[in-house]
């Protein structure tokens, strides 16, 4: 049977790969950043699971907390309906 | 503490902390003008200075032991794997202070215009970057510093305001991110294959290896690198990016950053001779992409408007005769491209130069729009028309020289066509300098020509200063080329590969 | 065959179906912000190949007291001696690279998206079609 690490790691994997399609098919721009977000962070969790914490905590700050958070500043100062 | 060890503070490692280092004060000290004046200057004077006080030698930033049995028995040997290695020899030490001299000049010209602390940064980040690329002997060294150059050429175009110069900068940095990840993933199949990022220990490793074939790993990870090469060097699908990138920023820094990309492109172009030689298609694929970019860069040359976008695609088709001379992988073509390397950055560093003291006065680079500054510019035509004639090769300048020994090196390789190409681009070449100079220095002008015109124009004697310094050294390279060829030798002999 | 195995072969083959839809994103997509979005996704892929290929079924993080007498770990009891238990251990160069890869592409986003901001207000649009449209000079 497999282990729960694993069965989170494959988790992540799929989460982070709808997410990142999700978020390009989006026309409302903020939902893409938030779905961008989702899709770092599971990133981080999956560093995580392959045994690398120190990544994990590096890609957490950056790519799920400040690279969205400056992906919304941009939509909040451009437009937020867009294709 | 005698003469010695105060020799043995100057390691190689100083030549890319202290543009950094320098680069993060002027950061700080941005708002005040003479703050940044005075620092910027004494940084100008060390940089300049550091080269030529540097010991040469290897030097490594620690490795890591690892135990491995000797044949046959159950001792155990405690090797030291390099990890991060710097090489300093002489033919770096020409590269880096040919950077130097040009960065100085961009800096010390920046000055007569405004002083933005934040604008000399990058300037010394990019000094640092190329310096850390030419003098590497890992591929992570050249990784890391390949993304900051972006950032520095890409803030270098930024810094000019114009809405032209942000498109353009925007594209740079969107295509510079992917070359960035291609270089990373080619780094990361070598990685995960070999298990070490040693250029010497790879090439150690790959060639034992290849007695048994030629893996496929090994060349995907050669198209990947190959592909962030040709970003980073400016050859035949990203040259219409470089030379907007060129001709976007002003002239004076675009003299330095043609200069780092020919640089770039050889110290680049011998690390990835060195893990991929073994692949058989390896060196046609150099020369025909060479060859291309030699070709559409002339061609595109003939075509334009504006001057400096004139400028920049010849400096792309020069660049693209370097990677000729290195293409057919002879020892004599490889010292004779490396020679010409060195040579065209001096010769175009001049034309660019004369760009700057045309956009001071004229405050445009449109070629229909200025002419007539033949009489109004003191000896300027003259020194440019003595570029001119140094970048197409003629004698006595050194560009003849190191032409000249490609062409006979083609020929010797067995690639006489290549021999006539070559000629049919120098010639490509100087048409389209002389239409520059035509639309520059001898047509009627319109805009500017007003009633009670003053004599003399106004422009910046330093530019002047700095162009007759590099003629000098361009005359002097030429009319006694062994002083500096004997060493592009001895560096080609000690590659090990040709 | 089991999940367990193919754990570490899934992980790649998720970061190369990353790279592949952020290079989708960055050729054929018109938004710019999408564009941007589709470099993000191909730094993120080759980050999660350098890691993938760090795996190993164990790692431990050893204090220096532990390490003068030897480490017992849960999965091998015998294991005590310490180049044993290095060389089955994860591989940390990769790490390095992906910490300063990371890093810097934060950098290159926040100046790519800061040029955005200030195409779309000279322009009023962020379609790709209507900034980099060809003027004849």
């Amino acid at each position: 049977m497999i282990s729960g690490y694993m069965l989170m790691g494959y988790i992540f994997m799929f989460t982070a790969l709808f997410g990142s399609v999700l978020a390009l098919i989006q026309r409302d721009l903020m939902k893409a950043v938030i779905l961008i977000g989702l899709e770092g962070l599971a990133v981080a969790f999956l560093y995580q699971t392959l045994r690398a914490p120190d990544v994990g905590i590096t890609q957490a700050i950056l790519g799920a907390a400040l690279l969205p958070g400056i992906f919304a500043i941009t939509v909040y100062k451009t437009r937020r309906e867009e294709e | 503490m005698n003469l010695e060890s105060l020799q043995a503070f100057f390691v190689p490692a100083l030549l890319v902390a202290f543009p950094l280092i320098a680069a993060i004060c002027l950061n700080f000290i941005h708002g005040r003008d003479r703050a940044v004046k005075g620092f910027a200057l004494i940084s100008v004077i060390v940089v300049l200075l550091l080269p030529w006080i540097t010991q040469y030698g290897v030097y490594w930033f620690g490795g890591h032991p690892y135990v491995d049995n000797i044949e046959g028995t159950n001792i155990m040997l405690s090797k030291l794997n390099l990890a991060i290695v710097y090489n300093f020899g002489v033919i770096q030490k020409i590269f880096i202070a040919l950077l130097a001299l040009l960065a100085s000049a961009a800096i010390v010209i920046h000055f007569t215009e405004r002083t933005s602390g934040v604008y000399i940064a990058m300037i010394m980040l990019g000094i640092a970057s190329a310096s850390a690329v030419i003098m590497a002997d890992d591929v992570f060294n050249i990784f890391v510093f390949l993304e900051i150059l972006t950032i520095s050429q890409a803030a270098l175009v930024i810094a000019v305001g114009s809405v032209k110069a942000y498109k353009t900068a925007l594209k740079y940095l969107i295509l510079g991110g992917v070359a960035g990840s291609a270089i990373l993933l080619g780094i990361s199949l070598l990685l995960g294959k070999y298990g070490m990022l040693n250029v010497s220990d790879l090439h150690n490793v790959i060639v034992s290896e290849a007695q048994s074939g030629i893996s496929q790993t090994l060349i995907i990870a050669c198209a990947l690198i190959f592909t962030g090469w040709l970003f980073e060097s400016g050859m035949v699908p990203f040259h219409i990016i470089k030379s907007d990138v060129y001709s976007k920023a002003r002239p004076s820094v675009a003299a330095f950053m043609q200069t780092q990309t020919k640089f770039i492109l050889v110290a680049m172009w011998v690390i990835i001779l060195r893990l991929f030689y073994g692949i058989p298609t390896f060196n046609a694929l150099v020369l025909g992409v060479a060859v291309l970019s030699m070709i559409f860069g002339v061609i595109m040359a003939l075509k334009q408007t504006e001057f400096t976008r004139l400028l920049a695609y010849v400096a792309v088709a020069q660049a693209g005769l370097v990677g000729v001379g290195l293409g057919i992988a002879t020892k004599a073509s490889v010292s004779a491209g490396v020679f010409h390397a060195i040579n065209d950055a001096m010769a175009m560093a001049i034309l660019f130069l004369s760009a700057s003291i045309v956009l001071q006065i004229t405050k445009t680079l449109n070629m229909h729009k200025v002419g007539g500054l033949l009489w109004k510019t003191g000896s300027i035509p003259l020194w440019s028309m003595l570029g001119i004639f140094a970048v197409s090769g003629m004698p006595p300048f050194n560009t003849y020289q190191s032409e000249f020994r490609i062409i006979s090196a083609a020929s010797e390789a067995g690639y006489p066509e290549l021999s006539v190409l070559i000629i049919l681009t120098s010639i490509a070449t100087f048409v389209a300098l002389m239409k520059g100079f035509y639309a520059v220095y001898l047509k009627e002008g319109q805009d500017y020509l007003g009633k009670g015109e003053k004599e003399e124009a106004a422009y910046s004697i330093r530019i002047e200063f700095v162009m007759a310094i590099l003629l000098a050294i361009c005359l002097g390279i030429g009319l006694f080329p062994q002083s500096v060829l004997q060493y592009v030798q001895q560096f080609v002999i000690s590659l090990g590969v040709i | 065959m089991s999940l367990e195995s193919l754990f570490q072969p899934m992980c790649f083959l998720t970061a190369a179906a990353l790279v592949v839809v952020g290079l989708y994103a960055v050729i054929f997509m018109d938004n710019l912000l999408k564009k941007i979005i589709g470099v993000t996704l191909i730094s993120d892929g080759v980050n999660l190949v350098l890691i993938t290929e760090g795996f190993n079924k164990m790692v431990a993080i050893i204090s220096p007291d532990m390490f003068e007498q030897g480490v017992i770990s849960q999965t091998f009891e015998n294991l005590k001696e310490f180049p044993e238990f290095a060389a089955q251990a994860a591989f940390p160069l990769p790490s390095a690279l992906v910490l300063t890869s990371i890093v810097i592409s934060v950098s290159i986003f926040a100046i790519m998206l800061a040029l955005a901001i200030r195409l779309y207000q000279e322009y009023g649009s962020l379609s790709c079609s209507v900034i980099f449209k060809e003027v004849e000079e």
